[in-house]
C-alpha cells in the first residue's frame, strides 16, 4: 500500500472519531436526542424513535377492535388530526377535523369552548406512521383532557374495515 | 488530455471543495437538529433492520457536516472527499434499489418536510453529479488553493 493511501485513511479515521464524536455528545445533551434503538415494529403501535421529547405513548393507544367498540358507545368525542383535504376527502362518520399542524394558533380556543375537559376523546391520522395524532393527543393532555386515546390504525384502516366513514364532494 | 486538465485545474478542485462542502454542511442541519424526523425518513427507505435505524440517524449527519468542513476549510480534504464518496454511494444504492423495486420514500436529503417531494432519477442523477466532483477532489494531483491542512 503506498504511502499516500496509509495517510489518507489515518485522515479518515480521525475525521470519522470527529464525526462520532460529535454525534455522541450532542444525542446525549440535545433534548431532541434519540435513543440508540427506536421502535420500528407496526405490530407494536405507532413506529417512533424514542426521542427525549417523544408524544407516543403507548398506553393511549387502541387498535381497531377497540376503536370500533368505542364508536358503538356514541360517547367518545372522535377527533381528526389530519389536514383538511384528507379529512373532506373521507373521515369516520361523525368525526371533527382539527388538524394538529393548525390547533394550537387556530382551533385551541373553538376546542375548548365546545368541549368540557371530562370530555373522552379518540384522535387517529393515518395509521402506524402517522404520529400527527399522538401530538394531537398530547397538546390535549397539556390543556387538561385527561380522558383521550389514539386509534393507531387510523382511518385507512377503518374505511377498508367496511366501518361508516362519510366523504366530502 | 482534456479530462486530466480539467482534474488538475486548480481553481477548479477549489470551487468543486466549496460546492460539495457546502452542500453536504447545508445538508447535515435538519438532520441534526431533528434526529427523530430523519430516523423516520430512514425506515422510510425500508432498508434497513429497525435496530440500525436510529445508529445511523445520529451519526449519519455528523459524517456529513465533517466531512463538509473538511472540504471547505482544506482539512484533509482528500479523506473529506472519501468519506462523501462513501456516502455517495450508499445514496444512491438506496435510491436505485427503491427505484427499481418501485417503493415510494421522501429523500429526506435538504428538508426533513415530506412536502419535498423529489423524483429517484433526479436525485441518482445529482448524487452522481456529487461523486464526480467528490472524484475530482480525492485525484487531485496538484497543491490545493487556500488549503489550512492539506494532509498529515
Amino acid at each position: 500500500m503506498s504511502l499516500s493511501i496509509k495517510k489518507t485513511m489515518v485522515e479518515v479515521l480521525i475525521l470519522s472519531g470527529l464525526a462520532m464524536g460529535g454525534g455522541l455528545i450532542v444525542n446525549q445533551i440535545s433534548s431532541r436526542g434519540i435513543a440508540w434503538i427506536g421502535e420500528w415494529d407496526l405490530s407494536k403501535g405507532v413506529v417512533t424513535a424514542k426521542a427525549k421529547n417523544d408524544v407516543v405513548v403507548r398506553e393511549r393507544e387502541i387498535s381497531l377492535e377497540s376503536a370500533k367498540q368505542l364508536y358503538e358507545t356514541h360517547q367518545w368525542l372522535w377527533i381528526d388530526a389530519r389536514d383538511s383535504k384528507e379529512f373532506n376527502e373521507g373521515h369516520i362518520l361523525g368525526a371533527r377535523s382539527y388538524p394538529v399542524q393548525h390547533f394550537l394558533e387556530e382551533l385551541l380556543n373553538d376546542f375548548t369552548q365546545k368541549y368540557s375537559a371530562d370530555t373522552g376523546i379518540v384522535v387517529y391520522c393515518n395509521g402506524r406512521e402517522c404520529s400527527d395524532s399522538h401530538e394531537l393527543a398530547e397538546i390535549f393532555r397539556e390543556i387538561g383532557y385527561r380522558n383521550v386515546k389514539v386509534f393507531v390504525d387510523g382511518y385507512p384502516v377503518w374505511e377498508e374495515a367496511g366501518y361508516a366513514v362519510e366523504k366530502d364532494f | 488530455m482534456l479530462w486530466k486538465k480539467i482534474f488538475n485545474n486548480v481553481w477548479l478542485e477549489f470551487l468543486g471543495r466549496c460546492l460539495l462542502g457546502g452542500v453536504f454542511i447545508y445538508a447535515s442541519y435538519h438532520k441534526i437538529a431533528e434526529p427523530a424526523e430523519f430516523a423516520k425518513i430512514i425506515y422510510g427507505y425500508k432498508i434497513l433492520p429497525g435496530s440500525l435505524i436510529n445508529f445511523l440517524a445520529i451519526f449519519l449527519p455528523f459524517f456529513e457536516f465533517v466531512a463538509g468542513f473538511s472540504l471547505m476549510l482544506g482539512f484533509f480534504p482528500r479523506a473529506g472527499a472519501s468519506l462523501i464518496n462513501v456516502m455517495l454511494i450508499i445514496f444512491i444504492t438506496a435510491i436505485g434499489f427503491n427505484l427499481l423495486r418501485g417503493h415510494e420514500f421522501d429523500c429526506g436529503c435538504f428538508s426533513n418536510s415530506a412536502d419535498v417531494h423529489q423524483s429517484p432519477r433526479y436525485l441518482l442523477l445529482r448524487d452522481i453529479l456529487y461523486f464526480s466532483i467528490g472524484l475530482m477532489i480525492l485525484l487531485f494531483q496538484k497543491a490545493r488553493k487556500f488549503c489550512m491542512w492539506p494532509s498529515l
